[in-house]
């Protein structure tokens, strides 16, 4: 195996706003107007001029267009009192990043803004050749521009001011109606976002954002991240991946520029799979998983095992023999479930035996079980609690959640105790009974030998009447408190056990993207 | 669920196996082959007083019927045996409010005496029983099936010459005393009226009547004891003659009267008891029984007298004379208890064949044989009468029982009033031509059946005993 190594490592500047440039000679012009551009803006809205602040964010994005800067354009736009401006540049901003994480909040801000807008608007019958001084674009508008609310009347143009202005009590009756102010609601404070620039020698390399989970781009790469540090992790076919820290602020333009050094020793390997979005796991399952479909990145030589999963998809593996300086492609092409899953928890289920049409199927709580479709009988049964039982007809890709509250069996006691009674009567009842025989036998035998007469009122008859009638009574309560244990050990007293089942779908849903297409799942509750 | 069912089954198993050894019904088996029967007063019967006094009518076919007396509104009553001889039916005469007298005392309104008298014209069997409280008589006819029938309210009987009965019905006797082939009542009071009164007439009126004089002073005098009989063997008419026992008497006494030609003779013969004890005053004549002991076609009179421990029973033999009285004036055999101090012995007499040798055995009662006990006393005498009346065996029912045996079976029930009346009926056993012994007490009834006698049956011998059945 050829191994070469780097040739070199060249780094990063990390250009501050303040700072000096840096020296690099691949350093983009317009990046470094775009800089430039965006610490005058900064300057200036840190001075609370915030329209030539907004100007200056303009200028930026002219030299670089990255949205952040229109972000920022917008909310010196909307400090400043430009209202229809910052509306503007907030829809440029969602118009050319629509997935940007606070676009739903940007959304809202538009519509609050758009609102007061229009409860500041004359009536209908204004002279049309009159131009509101919101509806200026705000490209047009000078640096310098003071919004006119906030312009004192001295230094109003002269040609801005009418000729024949009254005093407010003097106007006629058909001068047009003065603008209204804007009120604009109490909105969350919003501040310019810094931004980051990501290039990399060569260009093209994947950026990944703190882990491989979490696809950033194709380098050159440019936006915003939150404010803070984070971990960049760089990977180039046939170049050693780097690992880079950037501390986040919205003061500044952090620039970072990253030379690859060459790889040799490593293989390259794209990992790709008919449905997005799948866990990519790598040797080890028990590491968890490491990236997501589609992925390249290295890994060593040898043979490695790669598992693809997805909900709504049959798990996947292969292996493959990554050899140094080579690219790999695997490619999964996963194949849709046609069966659903059981889950089975509850409190008192802990430890309880779960069958499915009769068959042991887990033992709570189980997680995820695989469960053909079809109708099936499913039994939760537990020592010592009363079991439960019920027909559930499962569908494919559908994830059946049952919670089972297993009521405890009610107590044996009051059965022994009636057995035990049961079991006295009966002892009593057999004893007095062979009392009454012994006796019987006697006066049978004294009667049928003829030495002795024995009278019918005979105080023996009487007692052995007696010990037989209380032998019987003995054994019609023996045999009630038998029917009372019986009933105390089979009745189904106190509560029932229930369940409550609730299923969720797994959708396979096809989803294209940039650089990718196929199939995603998700979950409908 | 196995362990759960094997207990219960368990359970079950010796439940049956208890009950299978436990008698439900066993001990009425064995109470219907008792050999004594306890009858006890049937509930609807309302005299207490049941046992006291009852006889048979085995001579009018009903073999195992009793008629017992009462009082109160329940004068009289006929109980039918059933199979195991219990008490199968009870028929209950009444009577109503105005037919007879009602008194608080229940005890002054009991029927005394019954007598069998003749049948009635559709040939059911008659009673006669005498209330002496009040002196008058009741006539009851039996028929074989349904209500008895008392013929009338009373029969008042009018003292010749005027005067008021005293004790009329205390001891009532029946016979054929004219000669006329019908019975007759015989029917004293205390003043020494002495009615015979032939049934064969349609009004209950006296016949006859004679003041009988006796060496005793009137005022103690009281009949009680009547026993008819044909103490006179040649009388050429075939007439019967009359036992009447007056005990109350001084030292007591027995008249025997004669009916020749129809009518009463008033001198009546005597009979005094032997030589009593200095100080001592017998009831001699209490009780009075007429059979032929001896087999010699006359019959001999055995009489009753109670008297302590001076307590005797005669036995008054006849001679079989011709043509004169063949009753002798001594007693030919005095009986006394042997083994036992009696108290009444003698208050009451009967006779039955028990071991069925032909020779009746004589029954003695003692009802109140002891003070300690309450008790009553029944003694048997076996006696070969034909030949000289030496006891063979002696022994005695009641206290205190079970020491003496009968024929060497251990005798039981010492019960208070025992002895009171005594009876047999022939319970028509094929295996057994003894009879049973019937005995009455206070409240109760004993039936012995001694079919388990053991023994030679028949035989005369001492030493020979019947054979068990």
């Amino acid at each position: 195996m050829r191994i070469q190594l780097v040739s070199f490592v060249a780094v990063v500047a990390i250009g501050l706003t303040s700072a000096a440039p840096h020296t690099l000679a691949q350093e983009d012009e317009a990046l470094t107007r775009a800089k430039q551009s965006f610490a005058e803006g900064r300057s200036l809205y840190l001075q609370q001029k915030y329209l030539e602040a907004a100007a200056s964010f303009l200028k930026a994005y002219e030299a670089k267009p990255i949205p952040a800067f229109l972000f920022n354009a917008a909310v010196a736009f909307e400090r400043g009192q430009g209202y229809p401006d910052a509306v503007k540049n907030f829809k440029l901003y969602l118009e050319k990043a629509p997935k940007a994480a606070d676009a739903e909040e940007i959304k809202k801000r538009i519509a609050a803004l758009e609102k007061a807008l229009a409860d500041a608007q004359p009536p209908r019958d204004a002279p049309p050749d009159r131009q509101p001084p919101d509806r200026q674009p705000p490209d047009r508008q000078p640096p310098d521009r003071q919004p006119p609310d906030r312009q004192p009347p001295d230094r109003q143009p002269p040609d801005r001011q009418p000729p024949d202005r009254q005093p407010p009590d003097r106007q006629p009756p058909d001068q047009p109606p003065r603008v209204r102010a804007v009120v604009v609601p109490v909105l969350p404070k919003l501040e310019p976002k810094g931004v980051v620039v990501v290039s990399t020698k060569p260009e093209g390399a994947n950026l990944y954002l703190n882990n491989k989970m979490n696809l950033l781009g194709p380098s050159p790469w440019q936006g915003t991240l939150a404010t803070g540090e984070h971990t960049l992790l760089i990977e180039s076919k046939g170049y050693r991946p780097e690992k880079k820290t950037v501390s986040v602020s919205p003061d500044r333009i952090v620039d970072l520029y990253v030379a690859l050094s060459q790889e040799h020793y490593l293989g390259w390997v794209q990992i790709t799979a008919s449905s997005p979005g799948a866990l990519i796991y790598i040797d080890d399952k028990g590491v968890g998983a490491v990236a997501r479909t589609p992925y390249s990145g290295f890994l060593k030589p040898g043979m490695h095992k790669i598992w693809v999963e997805k909900p709504g998809f049959e798990e996947q593996r292969q292996e493959v023999e990554v050899v140094s300086s080579s690219t790999h492609r695997v490619h999964f092409d996963l194949k849709g479930l046609q069966h659903g899953w059981l889950s089975i928890d509850g409190p008192t289920a802990q430890g309880a035996e779960v069958l499915l049409d009769g068959k042991a199927l887990c033992t709570a709580p189980c997680e995820k079980v695989v469960v053909q479709p079809g109708t099936h009988k499913i039994l939760v049964r537990r020592k010592g609690h009363k079991p439960v039982q019920t027909e559930l007809i499962v569908h494919k890709l559908r994830d059946y959640q049952m919670k089972v509250d297993l009521a405890p069996k009610p107590s044996l006691v009051s059965a022994y105790v009636a057995y035990g009674v049961a079991a006295a009567f009966l002892a009593g009842g057999i004893t007095l009974g062979f009392l009454s025989k012994n006796i019987e036998k006697d006066l049978r035998k004294e009667i049928d030998d003829g030495q002795s007469l024995v009278g019918s009122n005979d105080g023996r008859i009487l007692r052995g009447k007696a010990y037989a009638w209380v032998a019987n009574g003995f054994f019609g309560l023996a045999g009630v408190s038998a029917i009372f244990g019986i009933y105390y050990t089979f009745a189904d007293r106190g509560p029932a056990s229930a369940f409550r089942v609730s299923g969720r779908n797994v959708a396979v849903l096809p989803e294209f993207g940039p650089g990718y297409a196929g199939l995603s799942g998700s979950f409908r509750f | 669920m196995r362990s759960k069912i094997l207990p219960i089954l368990s359970l079950f198993a010796l439940l049956a196996l208890g009950q299978a050894g436990c008698p439900w019904s066993g001990f009425d088996g064995v109470e219907k082959d008792a050999p004594v029967q306890v009858l006890e007063r049937p509930e609807k019967f309302s005299s207490p007083q049941f046992g006291l006094r009852f006889f048979m009518l085995t001579d009018a076919g009903y073999e195992r019927s009793i008629v017992v007396s009462g009082q109160y509104t329940d004068p009289l009553a006929v109980i039918k045996l059933d199979a195991s001889g219990r008490i199968g039916s009870t028929r209950i005469a009444r009577v109503d409010k105005n037919s007879v007298v009602l008194t608080d005392d229940r005890q002054k309104n009991l029927v005394e005496a019954m007598v069998r008298i003749g049948d009635s014209p559709r040939g059911e069997p008659r009673v006669l029983v005498g209330v002496p409280q009040y002196d008058y008589l009741r006539r009851v006819t039996i028929p074989e099936t349904g209500s008895l029938l008392p013929e009338e309210a009373r029969l008042y009987l009018t003292r010749p010459g005027g005067g008021e009965l005293a004790n009329l019905g205390g001891a009532l006797g029946a016979g054929d005393l004219n000669g006329i082939g019908s019975l007759d009542w015989i029917v004293a009071e205390d003043h020494f009226t002495f009615f015979v009164m032939d049934e064969n007439t349609s009004e209950a009126t006296a016949l006859q009547s004679c003041p009988v004089t006796t060496p005793s002073s009137a005022s103690e005098s009281m009949y009680r004891g009547i026993a008819t009989g044909r103490f006179f063997e040649a009388d050429p008419a075939g007439l019967q003659t009359a036992a009447v026992g007056f005990p109350r008497t001084s030292g007591g006494e027995v008249l025997i009267f004669r009916f020749p030609s129809g009518e009463v003779d008033c001198s009546a013969d005597l009979i005094v008891p032997p030589v009593a004890e200095p100080g001592t005053k017998p009831q001699f004549g209490t009780a009075l029984l007429a059979a032929d002991l001896n087999g010699d076609g006359v019959d001999d009179l055995v009489v009753g007298s109670p008297d302590g421990a001076n307590s005797r029973v005669f036995v008054f033999m006849s001679s079989g004379a011709p043509g004169s009285r063949s009753l002798q004036d001594l007693p030919s055999y005095t009986l006394m208890p042997s083994e036992v101090d009696p108290v009444d012995f003698g208050k009451a007499l009967g006779l039955a064949d028990l071991d069925g040798d032909g020779t009746p055995e004589l029954l003695v009662g003692d009802p109140r044989a002891s003070y300690r006990t309450n008790s009553g006393r029944v003694h048997i005498f076996r006696a070969d009468w034909a030949s000289g009346g030496a006891v063979l065996e002696e022994a005695f029912l009641g206290d205190p029982s079970p020491t003496a045996k009968l024929l060497g079976v251990d005798l039981k029930d010492a019960t208070s009033g025992l002895g009171s009346c005594l009876g047999a009926l022939d319970w028509g056993n094929p295996d057994w031509s003894g009879q049973e012994l019937v005995v009455g007490a206070s409240e109760l009834i004993f039936v012995y059946f001694l079919t388990t006698l053991t023994g030679d049956q028949g035989t005369d011998d001492a030493s020979g005993l019947p054979d068990p059945r």
